[in-house]
């Protein structure tokens, strides 16, 4: 039996690596649903690079939108401020916003979709203004799931391997970072103990601008269950990026060359397997300069080397990797402008100059959302 | 981006200047990019595909795309694309295939929506024909999508594309290529594949055909991969809603994990759509409204018609000065009406040409559409909460009956009688009235209660009291759509209605033998369509993938051949019962046609006792076979029990 399954997962990661990216053997992907947007505010869509196609969508609210997490092509939840989230089931044709109860002052700064009827929210906010909602049935009722008990505690992002099991990341208090986790689909939520934690710079802390400055390997976690998370941090003396394998038991902790600052340091962290990823950030409060904001690594977030900076000025809020994309692609967005790299951050182009906060891939379709309810479909054609 | 390609074109034009004139780019894959072109030498229209350069530098690739390619050029069908040539230019590998006007399938789908389940059908059946064809010449597709299914404009005949090309693109062996979302779960783990991958790509690639929705969606190839590994797909009803049942039941049982819980070829996928496109037959619009509204008691009458008698009893309590005249009245009231109004109807529908043996396939067809509308919200089984008041209903009229019991023993005298038996009366109907409700949600209670009312026996009599007052009136079959045999039979009952006393005398028999057969005749088509429901269903679903490797192969091969053991034999009674419906049948017609002969006054009756006489004795044919099935199936449920 084990050794079936260590087989089973060992054929898929061939495959995998197969159709993911590196072989030139990828057929892509056939049919996806409204991959054309052959209604609504088509006449809009426009094409800044061949290949790449950007599509206005109507989201329904006015609200500053600050995190994505698509399910599939069609499945999307955003959220956002005034607390405000939607929800599409058509890759974006139509969305369908709403607010959940009682909570109309706090700012969803993150989103997990499971699915069209699940998802998670985070809450980012001082003290009890941190939360995590869930849904269960397409947002008609929300549960609270967990209230942060201390004052000084700040969460300002979450992600999940699956459904059930995920973690929740807050600024420093008492020298740690506050970490929660849950292997139940958020039931309970367990803090981490101080213990395991390495231990904080003064003021270290991440940065709630996307969402992602907490990120899993949900593949590799399907394929060989083990439970890798980074999070990216700022605070004065360093930018670092905080690494577990194991989903919590034991942290590593590695100095990035990304500018760092009160305001600056890591928004956002992805990777495409257990060891490339990006580290991207910058000086959050400050949109027309340009600093080093973006660090890649070849080793799983040991090492990092100062790589080329997207094409927009300030900080960069949110970037991912295209799932489906051939050559590993990254699409980072921030308050001036959306950017793309296809070799690792060595090169990069404008996708768009609009302010986006975050931004979110399935397959090769993704969305990017920003002020004023903003929602742009991104195509990617190869 | 686009300046590399242009290279492409330029430089591979170059190459194969004077053979082929290129027109224009139609698509691009992975597999390559496919041109227009023109062949110079026949002047006629090709789609070229051309390998992609950095893949025709590797020689290895290279080899093994060519006898891919030159394997897939020997395919013959009208259902494939027929590829011309084969060939190597310079650096260039390539084939040229006819060019087919039109869209593909994933086109179509994203176009225009789901496709309508009968022209699914119809087109899915012409892909299974393609790869049935395919499979017999030794050759697996490995990429069977809706991209690669094309779909001629104006005829809207189906061609499949790319038959086995996929294979030649991937890397050292092991390493296979497609496309995740068709990917068959041996596939998807790097094992060998053959023909049943395809169905299973084939089965995703239906889905999608008729839902818009792909069987799995995930964030990364990856996830969708582990899915088609692990997780069962919805169901197609869910997902799509109108899809006819048969339908579903092919399509989830290509989806099925495990290649041998497959159907074993595509020749059977095949069949089983014809099954599939075959079997919805539409109901005359007479039928549709009498099952549906007119057959029962509801509506706004019924609800106020209860007040009504309750006072008419009254009155006639009044005016009598008795009680036994409301008792009478009312007692008459609920009978005899209702009564009257259902006789009523079923003469309306006499005097429209429909008889009593036109209901039950009436019913049975709405009762089945009823099911899988309601499957779409409801789901299959029923809900914690209907069990618990099933069994709560159940609690109450129990203590209702303890009750009863109790108090009858005590001569009503011992306390808590009353108590038990009111509050015992009220959980079990409150109780049983909620269950009722959420049942109605799952099942269409309504019309399966009337539809029992009807074609048993009290509609049986409903009907031939009806008679009474109602001439039938003949339908050409073509309004009908009544099984062949209801039809005849009718019309040869009416002929004999209509016969001179004397001879109708001299014919008594007839009736019966007329009855008779019909009964075989529909004891005979309702097996044969259990047993093409058979053919067709194979209960979807399979297992977890097998994952053993070699032990479990001889497993699998012994489960596949044992399947299709099973599944001649079921052909084969499928067969023989056929064959004994069609004598039925003629026998039917014969009777009929020498009945027509008698009115024309060209027959006699002797000729008629003969045939009678003949057609007694295929009735005792058919009675025969079926009890000797019903034997056999004795012995094997007896089996199973044990």
């Amino acid at each position: 039996m084990g050794a079936g399954r260590v087989g089973q997962r060992a054929a898929l990661v061939l495959l995998a690596g197969a159709v993911a990216g590196c072989g030139p053997s990828y057929v892509p992907p056939a049919a996806r649903p409204g991959a054309q947007p052959a209604a609504g505010p088509a006449a809009l869509a426009s094409s800044p690079v061949p290949g790449v196609t950007l599509t206005p969508q109507t989201s329904g609210t006015a609200a500053l939108l600050q995190a994505v997490s698509a399910a599939s092509e069609r499945v999307v939840w955003v959220s956002g401020h005034a607390a405000t989230y939607a929800r599409t089931g058509d890759g974006g044709l139509t969305w369908q916003a709403g607010t959940v109860p009682d909570a109309d002052s706090l700012q969803f700064r993150d989103v997990f979709a499971v699915s069209a009827r699940t998802a998670y929210l985070l809450a980012a906010g001082s003290g009890e203004r941190s939360r995590i909602y869930k849904t269960t049935n397409g947002g008609r009722r929300w549960r609270l799931q967990f209230t942060n008990p201390d004052p000084s505690a700040f969460f300002d992002c979450f992600d999940f391997w699956d459904a059930d099991h995920g973690m929740a990341v807050s600024d420093a208090v008492n020298g740690r970072l506050v970490i929660i986790r849950t292997d139940d689909g958020g039931a309970t939520w367990t803090r981490l103990p101080d213990a395991g934690i390495p231990p904080a710079l003064s003021g270290e802390g991440a940065f709630a601008a996307s969402g992602h400055c907490v990120t899993v390997s949900r593949d590799d976690y399907i394929l060989t269950r083990s439970r890798l998370l980074w999070v990216g941090t700022g605070a004065a003396d360093g930018a670092r990026v905080y690494r577990t394998t194991d989903g919590g038991a034991a942290w590593e902790v590695f100095p990035t060359p990304v500018v760092h600052g009160v305001f600056s340091g890591i928004a956002a962290v992805a990777f495409r397997d257990p060891s490339h990823g990006l580290a991207l950030g910058g000086r959050l409060g400050v949109p027309e300069g340009r600093s080093d904001n973006v660090a890649v690594t070849e080793d799983g977030g040991r090492n990092w080397s100062l790589a080329a900076r997207p094409t927009f000025t300030g900080a960069v809020y949110g970037a991912v990797y295209v799932p489906g994309a051939r050559t590993p692609t990254v699409v980072a967005v921030g308050p001036k402008g959306m950017s793309y790299t296809v070799d690792e951050a060595r090169t990069w182009a404008s996708l768009d100059t609009l302010a986006y906060w975050s931004v979110g891939f399935a397959g090769r379709t993704g969305w990017a959302v920003g002020p004023g309810g903003r929602i742009t479909r991104i195509d990617l054609a190869r | 981006m686009t300046a590399p390609l242009d290279q492409l074109f330029l430089s591979f034009q170059s190459a194969v200047a004077g053979r082929y004139s290129i027109d224009r780019e139609l698509g691009r894959g992975g597999m390559g990019v496919v041109y227009l072109a023109k062949e110079v030498d026949l002047d006629r229209p090709v789609a070229i595909k051309l390998l992609p350069p950095d893949m025709a530098a590797n020689a290895g690739l290279r080899a093994r795309f060519l006898q891919e390619a030159r394997t897939a050029a020997k395919l013959s069908h009208p259902n494939i694309i027929p590829i011309h040539v084969v060939d190597e230019v310079k650096d260039f590998v390539f084939f040229a295939m006819a060019y087919v006007e039109g869209e593909t399938l994933a086109e179509r789908v994203r176009r225009r929506g789901p496709l309508p389940p009968s022209e699914a059908a119809r087109v899915l059946r012409e892909v299974a024909w393609a790869l049935a064809h395919a499979h017999a010449h030794g050759v697996v597709h490995r990429d069977v999508k809706p991209d690669n299914i094309l779909l001629e404009t104006g005829t809207g005949r189906a061609f499949v594309a790319d038959f086995g090309i996929a294979a030649a693109g991937g890397g050292p062996a092991g390493e296979i290529t497609g496309t995740p979302e068709f990917m068959s779960p041996e596939q998807a783990l790097g094992k060998p594949v053959d023909g049943r991958s395809d169905i299973y790509a084939f089965g995703a690639t239906a889905y999608y055909a008729l839902s818009g929705v792909l069987p799995f969606e995930g964030r990364s190839p990856t996830e969708v991969l582990a899915k088609q590994v692990t997780e069962a797909p919805q169901p197609l009803v869910i997902s799509a809603g109108a899809v006819p049942r048969k339908l579903a039941q092919t399509v989830e049982h290509c989806l099925a994990k495990d290649p041998a819980d497959r159907p074993q070829s595509a020749e059977i996928v095949g069949e089983q759509l014809g099954l599939a496109l075959e079997q919805r037959r539409e109901l005359p619009v007479v039928l549709r409204a009498f099952v549906k509204h007119s057959s029962r008691l509801d509506g706004g009458a019924a609800l106020i018609y209860p007040f009504a008698l309750f006072m008419g009893s009254v009155a006639v309590a009044l005016w009598t000065q008795g009680a036994t005249g409301f008792v009478a009245t009312m007692i008459g009231g609920f009978t005899i009406v209702p009564l009257g109004v259902l006789l009523n109807r079923a003469r309306r529908l006499l005097k429209q040409g429909f008889g009593h043996p036109d209901l039950a396939p009436a019913f049975k067809a709405e009762i089945e559409l009823g099911r899988e509308e309601r499957a779409v919200d409801a789901g299959h089984g029923p809900s914690f909460v209907e069990r618990l008041l099933r069994v709560g209903s159940a609690l109450g009229w129990g203590a209702f009956g303890v009750g009863l019991v109790y108090g009858y023993a005590t001569q009503w005298e011992a306390a808590g009688v009353s108590f038990v038996l009111g509050w015992g009366g009220i959980a079990g109907a409150s109780l049983g009235v909620g269950r009722l409700i959420l049942l109605q949600r799952r099942r269409d209670v309504d019309a399966e209660f009337y539809g029992k009312l009807w074609t048993g026996r009290i509609g049986k009599l409903l009907f031939r009291v009806a008679r009474l007052f109602a001439s039938q009136k003949t339908l050409t079959s073509s309004v009908t759509h009544r099984p062949t045999e209801l039809s005849i039979g009718m019309a040869a009952e009416q002929l004999y209605e209509s016969l001179p006393k004397e001879t109708r005398h001299e014919l008594k028999a007839l009736p019966d033998v007329l009855r008779r057969l019909e009964g075989d005749a529909q004891r005979l088509r309702k097996r044969y369509d259990e047993l093409g429901d058979a053919l067709g269903g194979g209960g979807g679903g399979g297992g977890g993938g097998g994952e053993r490797g070699d032990g479990e192969r001889t497993s699998t091969e012994r489960i596949a051949s044992r399947r299709d053991d099973a599944l001649a034999a079921v052909r084969e009674e499928r067969d023989a019962i056929h064959a004994k419906l069609a004598s039925t049948v003629a026998a039917l017609e014969t009777i009929r046609l020498n009945l027509l002969r008698l009115h024309a006054g060209s027959g006699s009756v002797q000729s008629l006792t003969t045939d009678l006489g003949l057609a007694y004795e295929v009735a005792k044919e058919v009675d025969l076979l079926l009890e000797a099935r019903r034997e056999v199936d004795a012995v094997l449920h007896d089996k199973r029990e044990r």
